[in-house]
């Protein structure tokens, strides 16, 4: 009987060993902390927490939020004095910057320790020229003085200024994807950072010519497509080109065809295709000038036009396309190859304002 | 010793109690929010093997899409149809031609709304693995909507999700935000090439 009670004492301890080490095992959340700090023009946010947990957190950022979802539950620690609201939804961390007057979004990962780092531009100064959230590339000079001379572009008796009135004031250059939107993917490279460095190249070219340039994003983060509807009409855009990868080797030019959609009472509510009816002609006439000095610069590479109600387009209000380069996975995008693309497309938009 | 032996018996249910809890608690916390599958394949569905009925497909195939009738063993519930359709549209047609899916997508469950919309939720892996430029993700959603439609009763248009959840879109071009029909209606009219040797 002693033996027998020995034995069931032995069990009930090793038992208790058990139960008590047993949450050891489950999973305990970890901890986010929240820093912030001004700076000039801005402010810098940043989350701080284990290597891994940082490491494998996606980040998805607009004017208006920050989202961040994070690999497993996490409890957030942030200081009282934090002017933005804050908000958890298991994996999910939300920061609200409406009405914050957020302009541009970088974010960084860095490590030692790890930490996101969100540097938020805020517009400063009040009833500025640009009302919307972005910045431009650089400011143009003022283009097109009065006294500034202009090449004669036809035998018409009008030599100065029909050129001038017809010179695209502000463009708006719209890389794809971003952020976890990857794209299309080879060995060598994504099509996200490839749509950017050509947005970049592009951008800095049609700023040397004298012209207001606008990204839609200017880092690797994921701008939704409403975001880039707003930002260029928000900047009253003259021309709007999106840069994207194709899927095989040739190029492509989309329009939008907000005539052919067949619009029902039942789904009237989701069209969003209004904005680009009033400029299609532009948009097409556009995609051809462009189509045209692409397919000189490219020889031997096709290039085709296309018409889909795609959204982006479908929600300008101004001349739009959106351009398809030979995939990533097909042709490398070294220096020489963004100097032919961006070469092409100056000529295009310079033809097209004839 | 008699009241040892209630001790005893008092500190297993104890323990046992605790185990069951602590189990619970780690499954909870551990376990991300997945969707309850409206449906899952059922092999009741599905009627003896001689019994076969016809799914008319719609797969991009080069800049359009190709009409293709396949022959699969009969189910009769409009649940068991919907999923017979995508995996279907997941295999391709056929011939050498691959599917139009992204790697390793699943189907992760098939809903009908009150609104007669049907919600077709699909793994994350359609998104992340999307590789597809404008006009493969139009005709993607497209082949999709027109499948399902030309095989369903009863179904007046058809929503994606990721996941369970409401994704903006699929591969950056497109609006998964609607219902698919709006988009769908639209008829491409193919390529003009080259305008410049025109």
């Amino acid at each position: 009987m002693e033996k027998y009670s020995v034995m069931i004492k032995r069990a009930v301890l090793s038992l208790l060993v058990i139960l008590i080490s047993f949450p050891l095992f489950a999973e305990t959340p970890n901890t986010v902390s929240l820093r912030f700090g001004k700076q000039e023009g801005g402010m810098r946010v940043v989350l701080q927490s284990d290597d891994d947990f940082v490491k494998n957190a996606t980040t998805v950022t607009s004017p208006s939020q920050i989202e961040v979802i994070f690999p497993s539950i996490f409890v957030v620690t942030k200081p009282t004095t934090f002017p933005y609201e804050v908000r958890q939804e298991e994996r999910r961390l939300f920061i609200s910057l409406k009405e914050q007057n957020v302009t541009d979004i970088k974010v960084s990962r860095l490590s030692g320790p790890a930490r996101l780092v969100f540097d938020l531009n805020l517009k400063t100064v009040p009833g500025q020229s640009s009302k919307t959230p972005g910045q431009p590339v650089q400011k143009a000079p003022q283009p097109a003085r009065k006294d500034q001379p202009v090449p004669a572009q036809s035998a018409s008796g009008s030599q100065n200024a029909q050129p001038q009135q017809h010179r695209p004031r502000v463009v708006v250059i719209d890389p794809g994807h971003g952020g976890y939107d990857y794209g299309i993917l080879s060995k060598q490279a994504s099509e996200k950072d490839t749509d950017l460095v050509l947005a970049k190249s592009l951008a800095n070219a049609l700023t040397r010519k004298g012209l207001t340039v606008y990204l839609t994003r200017k880092a690797d983060q994921y701008v939704p497509i409403g975001d880039r509807i707003r930002f260029s009409n928000g900047k009253a855009a003259a021309i709007f080109i999106s840069i994207h990868s194709s899927s095989s080797n040739h190029f492509a030019l989309y329009t939008s065809d907000v005539e052919d959609l067949n619009i029902d009472a039942a789904v009237r509510p989701y069209n969003v295709a209004s904005q680009q009816r009033n400029h299609i002609e532009e948009s097409r006439t556009l995609a051809k000038s462009l189509a045209i000095a692409i397919g000189k610069e490219f020889t031997g590479t096709e290039v085709v036009m296309r018409e889909l109600p795609v959204p982006l387009l479908n929600g300008l209000q101004a001349p739009a396309v959106l351009i398809e380069y030979p995939s990533v996975a097909q042709v490398r995008y070294d220096q020489k190859m963004q100097d032919r693309f961006v070469d092409s497309i100056l000529k295009g938009i310079a033809a097209n304002e004839q | 010793m008699s009241s040892k032996k209630i001790w005893i018996t008092f500190l297993v249910i104890i323990f046992l109690a605790g185990v069951s809890a602590s189990y619970l608690l780690y499954r909870i916390f551990t376990q991300q929010e997945r969707p309850l599958l409206a449906l899952t394949a059922s092999p009741a569905a599905t009627a003896g093997p001689e019994d076969f009925f016809d799914l008319r497909m719609y797969y991009p195939v080069e800049g359009g899409l190709e009409t293709l009738e396949k022959r699969l063993p009969r189910r009769t519930k409009q649940f068991a149809i919907a999923e017979a359709v995508i995996e279907e549209y997941f295999k391709g047609p056929g011939d050498g031609k691959g599917s139009p899916m992204p790697q390793n997508v699943s189907l992760l469950g098939v809903y009908k709304g009150l609104d007669h919309v049907l919600y077709v939720d699909l793994s994350d892996e359609a998104r992340r693995n999307f590789q597809g430029d404008t006009l493969s993700e139009f005709l993607l959603l497209k082949g999709l909507y027109e499948s399902l439609l030309a095989n369903l009763q009863d179904i007046e248009d058809v929503k994606i999700l990721i996941d369970g959840k409401e994704m903006e879109t699929l591969g950056g071009h497109f609006y998964l935000k609607y219902p698919l029909k709006n988009l769908s209606s639209y008829e491409f009219h193919g390529d003009t090439r080259n305008p410049g040797e025109q």
